[in-house]
């Protein structure tokens, strides 16, 4: 128990909920308000949808150690430690931004097709791509991958559709959208798988 | 300078210089229009890509910011008179390769553009203000490092930062000149614009000014005893960073006017069809689908002899005795709805105005009855029939009788009743 | 025969393609020995392998005459191992017996001990009144010795320290060598450092490498009489001079 808990204040679990927290409480705020991400083509995304990313890079950057030197030449094998913090931490973010989310579903009158099964989506999907992005460029620099997918399938695609387009712009695809959801779910498996088993995670400083 | 070049060969910026590279690039091209080849796409993808690099720039300068901290880098600003210039020098050496990778990208476009014959030439003046726009980011994202160090969240926050003032300045209802300080350029270029420069040139001096003043701030400039030389700097770059301010002001962000240069080539047939040279490919289809209006047409004023492309919006001022075309793109469907915005303008689609309120059955009658010739005339489906094929459309019959008309009987039946049509006082029962 | 603590066998290596140590095999008893050398010589690189022996593409590293491989073997060697390296890491919101409890929950140390080996660990470095203390807000040398109370909570077969001495003044280094002395009997302590000061108070035996040799192995006393001035007043530094010195003009010729 006192290991478990050291653990999880070396992983800054208190941020990363906080985070979640306030990501939520932006999500309430934000309501259906969207913008043109792409300046030329004027393709509206609810900024809503966008507000996972803050939880997802948290629980990804939470990832890389403060004492990554102590925890190399531990002899405890922390890869089941790590598939658990992800866990935890993104089934608490899915909690608080998928209650934040409902309220987006129910505005009939902004016609709303994106509520809580997109804003989860979401989270899952740039949290895998963080926790690849950690694997393959580090932790410091992993945020690198989730904000890529974020905003440059939106600048080369003016029009999205729900094809293999959909994933690459599954930020902002509806909550029906099956092929985006399954994409966002092995892209967030494969990203803790990966990242469950990596040591260069440990490495916090670079 | 030893310090500078370290500076560069220890920074990760190296790697983003050819992400910057490849993705300026990348945009440009897909920022094409399909079967053009103009410098005003490219320099919008140019620009379009600066949401994506800003972010970039900001966080990988806030990672290495961050990380300079150390013993041995402690001791540098005690060397400089002001402080600040450690910092400064390390700053340069961090955002010169991210400055290089979008150079790389402009001379890769330049030499595209010399092999390819690419139409027109894009301004100095943008390309510098994307340039300066890229340093701000940059500067923003080490300000945000020198003051946050090594922590966990210093480069995420650079980039989520930079991303979310960007969307703030997106969703808040900004006027446009202060929307344009921010360091993510926001604007189209087209071969039928004049530059506003004095806008462009505001922008430069304020992202730089900024630039230097976030640097001279957090460097710790301020802390050292020698202040009147901090001071003075810092006057200095407020003067120009508040002319740069008052110059996109005083054009409140505006970035091109409506022009166009008349830089034409006209094909010497009739109907004689005189396009922007940017846009040539175009000519033979558009000529095959004049022709085909033309031969529909025959003995009325829809007639077109003379045509030239022109810009909508600006006054749309064809010379004499020429009727004016407009064109997005050159596709299939492009050329179809230019031809429709043709006889739209100059044919019965130009009288029908539909009441907001009151609007009466016959004002519904009259206004299909128009787009179902439109349609036969252009083959663009301005109304919408074959898109709603299951729907209760009025005059549904007649549309189907009418497509089936061949150009000789659409051409007679459009010469005996071409006065109803062009004021549009036509009734569904009038049509075949 | 002794059958040595740690060793290595034909070892080799690289830092990028830069070959550092080519077929090094040397091997530690019980006591201190103080690996000594010019900055640079790969003094770090040799105790990075140490701590990792799953990374060496070349050689092996020995536990008690028993290979060090993968998997298991190496959780079971990292348990007999207690590791400060060069720039040691600590988490700021952590007390000083919570850095050590931490560092002891890693070595896989029973739960109902943690909290007591932690504690004795701190008492061992003379730290026992600081456990409360925040890590962050310690002087440098009581932050070293938190680290050593790291590398020892787990009562180790093996402690390799790299330079843990660095950056103390003279009586935080005499209260470290002290407490480093005290813990030896039993164990095999590697320290690399490039200060003769820390070879001349705790070595009892002394490896000296350059450019990817071992230029000497024996007691300090064999060291210091190698020094061509013999009324120097530190004769350890000057044998340890001496002999890096006519190395050099042996590779030169």
């Amino acid at each position: 128990m006192i290991g478990s808990l050291l653990y999880i204040r070396t992983r800054r679990w208190v941020m990363v909920i906080v985070i979640s927290a306030v990501a939520a409480v932006m999500i309430v705020l934000c309501g259906p308000m969207n913008y043109s991400l792409n300046p030329v083509y004027g393709f509206l995304v609810k900024v809503a949808v966008q507000v996972p990313l803050l939880p997802a890079i948290a629980i990804q950057a939470s990832l890389a150690s403060p004492v990554g030197q102590q925890e190399i030449s531990g002899s405890r094998d922390l890869g089941t430690w790590r598939l658990a913090h992800v866990v935890v931490l993104t089934a608490i973010a899915a909690c608080f931004l998928g209650l934040a989310g409902m309220p987006l579903a129910a505005d009939v009158v902004a016609h709303s097709t994106q509520g809580s099964i997109s804003v989860i989506r979401n989270l899952l999907a740039l949290t895998g791509a963080g926790l690849i992005g950690s694997v393959v460029l580090g932790p410091r620099l992993a945020w690198l991958f989730p904000v890529t997918w974020l905003i440059v399938p939106f600048l080369f695609i003016p029009r999205p559709t729900a094809d293999l387009t959909g994933v690459l712009t599954l930020v902002g695809q509806d909550d029906a959208a099956f092929v985006p959801f399954v994409a966002a779910c092995s892209v967030w498996v494969i990203g803790t798988a990966l990242a469950s088993r990596n040591s260069r995670i440990l490495r916090g400083e670079d | 300078m030893r310090a500078y070049v370290l500076s560069i060969r220890h920074s990760s910026t190296l790697f983003l210089g050819i992400l910057i590279a490849v993705t300026c690039v990348s945009l440009a091209f897909a920022t094409r229009r399909d079967g053009l080849n103009l410098w005003p796409d490219l320099v919008t993808g140019l620009s379009q890509s600066s949401v994506y690099t800003g972010v970039l720039a900001a966080g990988f300068c806030a990672w290495e910011a961050g990380r300079w901290v150390g013993p041995a880098t402690a001791r540098m600003p005690g060397a400089f008179r002001i402080a600040s210039v450690a910092r400064i020098i390390h700053f340069v050496g961090v955002v010169t390769p991210i400055v290089l990778g979008f150079l790389a990208s402009l001379v890769t476009l330049a030499v595209y553009g010399l092999v390819t014959g690419t139409y027109g030439a894009p301004s100095l003046p943008w390309l510098l203000v994307l340039v300066c726009a890229i340093v701000a980011a940059s500067a923003l994202g080490y300000a945000i490092g020198v003051v946050g160090g090594r922590r966990w969240y210093v480069a995420p926050l650079g980039a989520v930062l930079f991303f979310v003032l960007y969307v703030l300045v997106q969703i808040l209802p900004l006027p446009y000149g202060v929307r344009s300080l921010y360091p993510v350029i926001l604007n189209m270029d087209s071969e039928f614009v004049r530059h506003i420069e004095t806008t462009m040139w505001g922008q430069i001096a304020a992202f730089l000014a900024a630039s230097a003043a976030l640097l001279l701030i957090v460097g710790g400039g301020w802390r050292r005893s020698s202040r009147k030389h901090f001071g003075i700097a810092i006057v200095v770059i407020g003067i120009i960073g508040i002319g740069g301010v008052s110059l996109v002001q005083s054009t409140n962000g505006q970035y091109v006017t409506g022009f166009n240069s008349r830089d034409f080539a006209c094909s010497g047939d009739i109907p004689e069809i005189c396009l922007n040279k940017g846009y040539v490919s175009a000519m033979p289809e558009l000529a095959r689908r004049f022709e085909s209006l033309n031969e529909k047409s025959e003995g009325t004023a829809l007639t077109a002899t003379l045509i030239e492309q022109n810009v909508e919006g600006i006054g749309d001022e064809p010379s004499a005795n020429a009727r004016s075309v407009y064109i997005e793109g050159i596709s299939e469907l492009d050329l179809s709805f230019a031809i429709s915005r043709y006889v739209g303008k100059y044919g019965g689609g130009a009288a029908c105005n539909l009441a907001s309120v009151d609007i009466d059955q016959d004002e519904i009658d009259q206004f299909f009855a128009v787009s179902i010739v439109d349609t036969w005339l252009t083959g663009y489906d301005a109304a919408g029939y074959a898109s709603n094929e299951n729907s209760e459309m009025p005059g549904r019959a007649q549309f189907e009788r009418f497509m089936k008309l061949t150009p000789a009987e659409g051409n007679e039946w459009l010469r005996e009743n071409f006065t109803a049509y062009s004021q549009c006082e036509l009734q569904l029962t009038d049509l075949p | 025969m002794t059958i040595p603590i740690l060793s290595t066998r034909r070892l080799s290596l690289y830092r990028g393609r830069r070959c550092v140590y080519a077929d090094l095999s040397f091997s530690l008893y019980e006591g201190v020995t103080v690996l000594l050398g010019p900055n640079g010589a790969g003094k770090t690189t040799l105790l990075d392998a140490l701590v990792s022996p799953d990374r060496v593409k070349a050689g092996q590293v020995l536990l008690d005459d028993e290979i060090v491989g993968g998997g298991k073997q190496l959780q079971t060697f990292h348990s007999r191992l207690g590791h400060m390296p060069q720039h040691w890491q600590h988490f700021s919101g952590f007390t000083a017996q919570e850095s050590v409890e931490y560092a002891a929950w890693l070595k896989n140390v029973p739960s109902r001990g943690i909290r007591a080996a932690a504690a004795e660990a701190l008492s061992l470095v003379g730290l026992a009144e600081q456990g409360k203390s925040r890590v962050s807000r310690m002087s440098g040398g009581m932050r070293q010795r938190v680290g050593l109370a790291e590398a020892l909570v787990n009562d180790p077969k093996v402690v390799l320290l790299d330079e843990p001495t660095v950056g103390l003044d003279p009586a935080q280094r005499a209260a470290f060598r002290e407490a480093l002395r005290a813990r030896a009997k039993g164990r095999a302590i590697l320290l690399s450092t490039h200060l003769t000061d820390d070879a001349q108070a705790i070595a009892d035996r002394v490896l000296v490498v350059d450019k990817g040799r071992i230029l000497f192995d024996g007691p300090p006393a064999s060291l210091a009489a190698l020094a061509v001035d013999t009324s120097a007043p530190n004769p350890l530094e000057a044998g340890y001079l001496a002999l890096v010195a006519e190395d050099s003009e042996a590779q030169v010729s």
